[in-house]
């Protein structure tokens, strides 16, 4: 094994690699987490001069780092060693970590904010959501190179999501994606080994480092520091990158603190660091789009890992109103072998003939829009507490995304479709799955991932309902500011990349404005 | 011994599920562990104690026919392990202890009094079973636990690949060097 210390881009170091202990740094601007939000606050900071310092728990991974197996790039790529889930463990909670956060392994699907969801903020004291966002979402797609998945990226997991809705005349289609040089590996989630996306990482850090902001990765913060009302700086501790065992704790003064690191991880942080919450809001109302897959087997070899995993959608039953009936989104999904068979129901030999029906299944993933919330807690180290279940409203639902996904793949000619529902249901026609209602489902029935957490440090203009204000400057406590999926007043209903990238513009330029 | 020691502590399965998760999960495995005079879960690596029990579970929730990789032969034990070890040091625990109780808790649950090691296969896998079907949603959760584990072990294995007509080798979007180490290793060649 080499023994050569590893190199980084200038600007940027391992916290672990550093010889002082404790280890002490200042700056003017600490930006807690480097995904969609963070990585926008720092560069956009960085540009306009500011002395700003990045804090990263996980690593940075070059494209030849990207090994490509899935044991080992899941642990490396994602919170917990890929192993998060709420407290009764019936929800995998799949979120990211290392410079670029989430954007390193996710599909990279852009969609902004639907209108609806827009004006329902707006209805809930958030200013500043009018011309000055679209400008704002143009800017940030523009610097992202946001367009739309072109034909030849389409491939056959998602052609037949297209033509199961074009056949039952649903809406839906092709969505957008940010990616330049992709070779459409298929290996998106697991890190991209050709560097083909237009990434928090490529777009916004390493341009940030080129124009004077610093990076500290492998440093987990535990709290941010707070005296007299005021941010001080942030404390925490080295992450042993191979081991994940805690090394020397750090400490870095700033006057001014932006607390990115996901719904969960920020409103861990603050409540960890008794951050004054006189309503009791931090943690609460947290949203996660949980999800089902749905398999259906095709007599055509679909090899749904090879290309882009997701370029196609179904929004027939996505109503983003109060007290919608229909909140569901409907979007082709896949994964590599180990992935997949957690996913297919059962195990032994019956699981082992489903798994080799593999490169003829194609996948659809039915994720609610959900209007129920849970809350997250701090644990030991990174850990998270997610509290969340589905209630009946929720489940119906999730009923509601299985029939949907079954009803799209019989229109695309699948021969058999199979819900991870306990028992499994193998259904050769639509009939055998039509009647699915909540009352046939619950808690691990069918087994949920979600990867999408949102909310728990909401904006609003009112101290008293909302944590943050319009442009994530805390309430009650000076110097600190909100910049990621937190800031979300409600769940959002699709992908959430390109809002957050576009509250951190929002957020690190009212940071100016205010003169920080 | 084992099953008197359960006898006092619980009448039924949900009394015992409930003492498990007042107790915590980690304690009840240190105590197993002390009980068999073994070591108790630790992070960072998974006892040979603790590695039996995930074998042996991996043996029957894997099993297909004679045209899949053989479980104790494709390195799966060991991916598996490594796997948890890229986990939080208290998860690590967590999850070693979930197999100390699987190893008992047949002498509850059945279908035999006997250690979940020294259960035959059909016995493990309806033992196993009964872990995925439960009204019990804590042991619903642990299944899931452990099969993520199993299936992230056994499926990441190139000697598994071929019986479901996947290949990294073969796919024209990854680049040099991973392209040649992946075609090593679906050849059977240690690049790790």
């Amino acid at each position: 094994m080499s023994t050569e210390p590893r190199s980084y881009p200038e600007g940027m170091t391992a916290a672990s690699s550093r010889a002082e202990v404790p280890i002490r740094m200042k700056a003017d601007v600490v930006v807690v987490g480097l995904g969609a939000g963070g990585g926008m606050v720092l560069h956009d900071l960085a540009l306009a001069g500011v002395d700003v310092l990045g804090v990263e728990m996980g690593g940075h991974f070059t494209p030849e780092e990207m090994t490509l197996q899935e044991e080992k790039m899941l642990p490396s790529l994602f919170c917990e060693g890929a192993s998060r889930a709420t407290v009764d463990m019936a929800i995998k909670v799949m979120q990211g970590k290392g410079v670029g956060g989430s954007t390193i392994h996710n599909t990279n699907l852009c969609k902004r904010l639907p209108q609806a969801i827009v004006t329902k903020w707006a209805r809930a004291g958030v200013e500043g959501l009018g011309p000055e966002l679209e400008r704002d979402f143009e800017a940030v797609e523009k610097l992202l190179n946001v367009h739309r998945i072109p034909d030849d990226r389409v491939n056959a997991n998602n052609e037949v999501l297209l033509r199961g809705i074009e056949s039952l005349g649903y809406e839906g289609g092709r969505l957008a994606y940010n990616r330049k040089l992709c070779k459409a590996s298929g290996f998106c989630e697991l890190g991209c080994p050709n560097d083909g996306k237009e990434n928090a990482t490529r777009r916004l850090i390493l341009p940030a480092l080129k124009n004077g902001a610093r990076v500290l990765i492998e440093a987990r913060v535990d709290r941010v520091l707070h005296e007299a009302n005021e941010v001080v700086g942030v404390a925490g501790r080295a992450v042993d990158p191979e081991t994940g065992a805690d090394g020397a704790p750090f400490e870095i003064r700033a006057p001014r603190v932006v607390l990115s690191a996901s719904a969960t991880g920020s409103a861990a942080v603050a409540i960890k660091s008794g951050v004054p919450d006189p309503y009791a809001l931090i943690g609460e109302r947290l949203h996660l789009h949980p999800g089902a897959f749905v398999m259906g087997v095709f007599d055509e070899p679909i090899e749904g890992w090879l290309g882009v995993p997701q370029s196609a959608e179904c929004t027939e039953f996505l109503d983003y109103s109060e007290g919608a009936s229909q909140r569901v989104w409907l979007v082709s999904g896949f994964t590599h072998p180990g992935a997949a068979a957690g996913l297919m129901p059962g195990f032994g030999p019956a699981h082992g003939a489903m798994m080799g029906l593999f490169p003829h299944v194609a996948a659809i993933i039915a994720m609610v829009h959900d209007h129920q919330s849970g809350r997250v807690r701090p644990g030991e180290g990174e850990r998270v507490h997610i509290h969340y279940q589905l209630d009946a409203d929720e489940l119906a639902q999730v009923a509601l995304g299985l029939r949907e996904a079954a009803r799209i793949l019989f229109a695309a000619g699948a021969r058999q479709v199979i819900l991870p529902t306990s028992p499994p249901r193998i259904a050769e026609d639509m009939s055998e799955v039509a009647e699915i209602s909540a009352g046939d489902l619950g808690p691990f029935n069918p087994p949920m991932v979600a990867v999408h957490p949102m909310s728990t440090m909401w904006m609003g203009s009112d101290p008293k309902t909302s944590v943050v204000d319009s442009f994530g400057a805390h309430h009650h406590l000076k110097g600190l500011v909100v910049a990621d999926g937190s800031l979300f007043p409600s769940s959002i209903g699709g992908p959430p990349q390109i809002p957050i990238y576009t509250m951190g513009r929002r957020v690190a330029r009212a940071m100016v404005e205010r003169g920080l | 011994m084992i099953g008197i020691w359960l006898k006092r502590w619980g009448r039924s399965p949900e009394e015992i599920s409930q003492k498990v998760q007042a107790l915590g999960l980690i304690r009840t495995g240190q105590l197993i562990s002390r009980l068999l005079g073994k070591s108790p879960p630790q992070a960072r690596e998974v006892a040979p104690w603790l590695q039996n029990i995930l074998e042996a579970a991996m043996e029957v929730m894997c099993a297909y026919d004679e045209g899949m990789a053989d479980v104790a032969e494709c390195g799966a034990l060991e991916a598996a392990c490594g796997f948890t070890t890229g986990m939080p040091h208290s998860t690590q625990e967590e999850f070693q202890s979930l197999l100390a109780v699987l190893e008992v808790a047949p002498y509850v649950f059945g279908p035999r009094r006997k250690r979940f090691t020294e259960l035959s296969s059909r016995d493990r896998e309806v033992h196993l079973q009964g872990w995925e079907r439960s009204m019990l949603a804590p042991r619903r959760g642990a299944f899931g636990a452990l099969k993520s584990v199993v299936m992230m072990g056994y499926w990441t294995r190139p000697e598994a690949f071929s019986s479901i007509g996947y290949s990294v080798a073969s796919n024209p979007g990854v680049p040099e060097p991973q392209q040649s180490q992946w075609k090593a290793r679906e050849e059977g060649h240690n690049v790790d």
